[in-house]
């Protein structure tokens, strides 16, 4: 690599003093686009379950922790391990070969559980629907998700959406 | 072209029948004897020549009666294709055929997918179940043959009773590490096995074919040509548009038309907007793990902004619902004023990633990390990005088989040719402000970032030249589609076109073999992800290191190596499983 001039700040530290300013000059103080959400005096942690995606669901999941969305402001958190997961946000038509892998996740997560479904696809298997590799879910997850009543359409669906559809989450019974 | 006409047939001991193409750089060739064939794939590999992809179809109902092999290997320095078609005549053993493994080692997964989907095999080795159909589906399912239709699929896998998996137990003295299938972040399903010795990666087994949805049975069953693009931009969501193009050109290529002016262009741009948020978005993720979270943030925004910029053009965020066979078409009015944007993007993208790439933490973390050497990649047939960042820096599409946009426009290839720079005296070198050289791509993590910011410059150019071109008068319309229809009805049954693109990722190839009444008999999809996953495995496993004279010194990874060996892949699980 070879250095050429730099056209904005030189340093992490310019850098962030620049958006620091550009915040207090630009934005005045405004009201949340998700005050369903903000207005939410809980976290949820959530986990992650790939059942089949295109991995178009993913890509809109991650799109969620940016800076832009930031949805860690609302409490909310994508978690590493289902065992300490409050929800668990489906993608994806359900296929053979994770049907396994799927009903381990329900299992280790600790009741009561939510189960979102994010996508088309995770609502009854979308464009891949009759193939041969897409199962019906099995009926422990079935009455979970039915019991949730939490689906984001959309393919994939916009960050916003997810959001806006997160902020429906029920309290949870121990709540 | 004539010279590799006579080379061919000087190869071979029988003379091979050749048969007409519709495209001007399309040679097929019947290769009967499987000698032959095997002569013919050791001469295309001296002559550097590479795999593009292998079809196994089954032609039992077709006038040759015979299961069939289509062999697909690029010619780069020609620009020309060369299709071998090879029929499984042996009536002893009708379902196996001699392996050109030797020649073209890439070739293991194909020949893999071929023995679950198709059951056609080798004869040497004996193939594994398993790669993508796991112990749900019975033996010998075989969804692609014709005379397994969906009914007969279904009541087959209900009728299998299901055998519970033996966990593989390591030898004395040697500790697995298993991995997934699902896995600690919001990402794909896949199994990794990593054989470790303390914190040293010794090997390790990638088991994919999890996200199996059957895809290649749905274009025959579900789809015709013309709506076949809906499911091809659903096989890899990172990459919607290049799959739905290259499908897309495949079915031009079975109508022998070329969509209006205006299109290409269109295409042209939205496929370097994939390539740019995807970048972006991969560098981010690299800075994410080498816990510069700040730096990462400011590069996530710029993603988002970049995300932002599709959805104005084209009304979602993926790219997705603006190919069709023929051209594009939008929904909505596309916004092009934003996307003088671009540069603003990109020029603040530069300056955060070479600040990061002149930290020494990032150097510390980066270089000769997951080494792909030269060797390695040519040998597993590694495309795309993995590929020129390991030296192999010409292994373009873009630039051995120029179409649309870059067969009409010779100077925006020479953006692409400056995306590495050979020397120090070469004009190009001066207008860039991220530089690659040549020497540099020794094919570690660092090569493979510093290549990506290098190639986000790049897009950013050609997305500025062919702006320019749009902006035009006359390019202001919702739709630019040549009506296929007829060309389509009037074209052969059992034809089939090809169709490639240069993904992000790498190359995308397509071939579809059109049925009668429009219908599709065979869609064989290869997604660079099929040929880098091995790569990734070599560029992480223990390895004697060829720089080093005296032989003694070994490229190691240790465990905490591997996100960062992943992610300047970024492999798609969803592409590679179908």
């Amino acid at each position: 690599m070879k250095e050429k001039s730099l056209r904005t700040p030189r340093t992490v530290l310019g850098m962030l003093a620049q958006r620091f300013v550009q915040m207090f000059k630009t934005r005045p103080p405004q009201q949340s686009k998700f005050p369903d959400l903000a207005a939410k005096r809980r976290s949820i942690f959530i986990r992650h379950l790939d059942c089949g995606s295109c991995n178009g669901c993913e890509l809109e999941l991650n799109a969620l922790t940016n800076p832009v969305y930031d949805i860690e402001r609302f409490g909310i958190q994508f978690e590493a391990s289902p065992r300490h997961a409050d929800a668990l946000a489906m993608t994806g038509p359900f296929t053979r070969n994770l049907e396994e892998a799927a009903h381990l996740t329900l299992e280790a997560m600790s009741e009561p559980r939510l189960v979102v479904t994010i996508g088309d696809c995770a609502k009854d298997g979308g464009i891949f629907k009759e193939s041969y590799a897409v199962k019906p879910r099995p009926a422990r997850l079935e009455e979970a998700i039915k019991l949730t009543a939490i689906h984001v359409p959309g393919c994939p669906p916009t960050p916003e959406a997810i959001l806006k559809e997160l902020a429906r989450l029920p309290p949870m019974p121990s709540d | 072209m004539s010279h590799i006409r006579s080379g061919i047939q000087k190869t071979c001991q029988k003379p091979l029948l050749e048969l007409p193409r519709q495209a001007v750089n399309e040679l097929h060739f019947v290769v009967e004897d499987s000698d032959d064939l095997l002569r013919l794939c050791e001469w295309a590999r001296q002559q550097n020549y590479y795999l593009c992809t292998m079809v196994a179809n089954d032609e039992r109902a077709l006038t040759d009666h015979a299961f069939k092999l289509y062999y697909v290997l690029s010619a780069p320095q020609e620009n020309l294709l060369i299709i071998l078609e090879h029929p499984l005549r042996n009536p002893q053993y009708p379902t196996q055929y001699v392996s050109i493994r030797k020649a073209f080692p890439a070739v293991e997964s194909l020949e893999r997918e071929a023995h679950d989907l198709v059951g056609v095999s080798p004869l040497e080795p004996r193939m594994a179940d398993g790669f993508v159909l796991h112990l749900p589906y019975p033996p010998r399912l075989y969804p692609l043959r014709l005379n397994r239709p969906i009914k007969k699929l279904q009541e087959m896998i209900k009728n299998h009773v299901k055998i519970s998996a033996k966990l593989a137990r390591p030898e004395e003295g040697k500790l697995f590490l298993p991995v997934g299938p699902i896995h600690a972040g919001v990402i794909e399903a896949g199994h990794f096995q990593f054989h470790v010795a303390g914190e040293v990666i010794e090997d390790l087994t990638i088991r994919l074919g999890y996200k199996h949805k059957g895809i290649e049975k749905l274009f025959q069953t579900h789809h015709t040509l013309e709506s076949g693009w809906e499911l091809a931009e659903r096989i890899s969501g990172d990459s919607s548009f290049a799959h739905a193009l290259a499908y897309c050109q495949a079915v031009e290529a079975l109508a022998g038309l070329e969509p209006p002016e205006p299109a290409l262009y269109w295409r042209g741009l939205l496929l370097e907007m994939e390539r740019l948020y995807n970048h972006i978005g991969d560098v981010a993720a690299l800075v994410h793990d080498m816990a510069f979270d700040l730096v990462a943030a400011e590069i996530a925004i710029l993603r988002e902004s970049v995300m932002q910029l599709n959805l104005g053009l084209t009304g979602h965020r993926l790219l997705r619902g603006v190919n069709r066979p023929g051209g594009v078409e939008f929904s909505g009015a596309p916004n092009l004023e934003n996307l003088s944007a671009v540069a603003d993007l990109t020029g603040r993208f530069l300056s955060l990633s070479k600040l990061v790439l002149h930290l020494p933490a990032c150097r510390e973390r980066t270089l000769t990390t997951g080494i792909l050497t030269r060797e390695e990649a040519q040998d597993f047939g590694a495309t795309g990005l993995a590929a020129r960042a390991s030296g192999l820096w010409e292994h373009d599409f873009r630039l051995k088989h120029p179409q649309g946009v870059y067969a009409r426009h010779p100077e925006l290839l020479d953006d692409i040719r400056a995306t590495v720079a050979q020397d120090d005296v070469s004009p190009t070198v001066h207008d860039r402000s991220v530089l690659v050289f040549q020497e540099e791509l020794p094919g570690d993590v660092f090569a493979r970032m510093a290549l990506r910011v290098a190639e986000v410059e790049t897009s950013a150019r050609i997305i500025q030249r062919l702006f320019t071109e749009l902006k035009k008068p006359g390019s202001r319309a919702l739709r630019f589609v040549e009506p296929l229809t007829r060309a389509l009805w009037e074209a052969p049954n059992f034809e089939f076109g090809l169709g490639f693109v240069e993904g992000w990722r790498g190359d995308i190839f397509y071939w579809v073999m059109k049925g009668p009444d429009n219908t599709i008999f065979r869609c064989k999809v290869r997604d660079p992800s099929l040929f880098n996953w091995p790569a990734l495995r070599l560029a992480t496993i223990r390895k004697p290191d060829k720089t080093d004279p005296a032989g003694k010194r070994y490229c190691e990874n240790i465990l905490a190596d591997f996100p960062l060996i992943n992610k300047s892949f970024n492999l798609s699980y969803s592409g590679h499983d179908l």
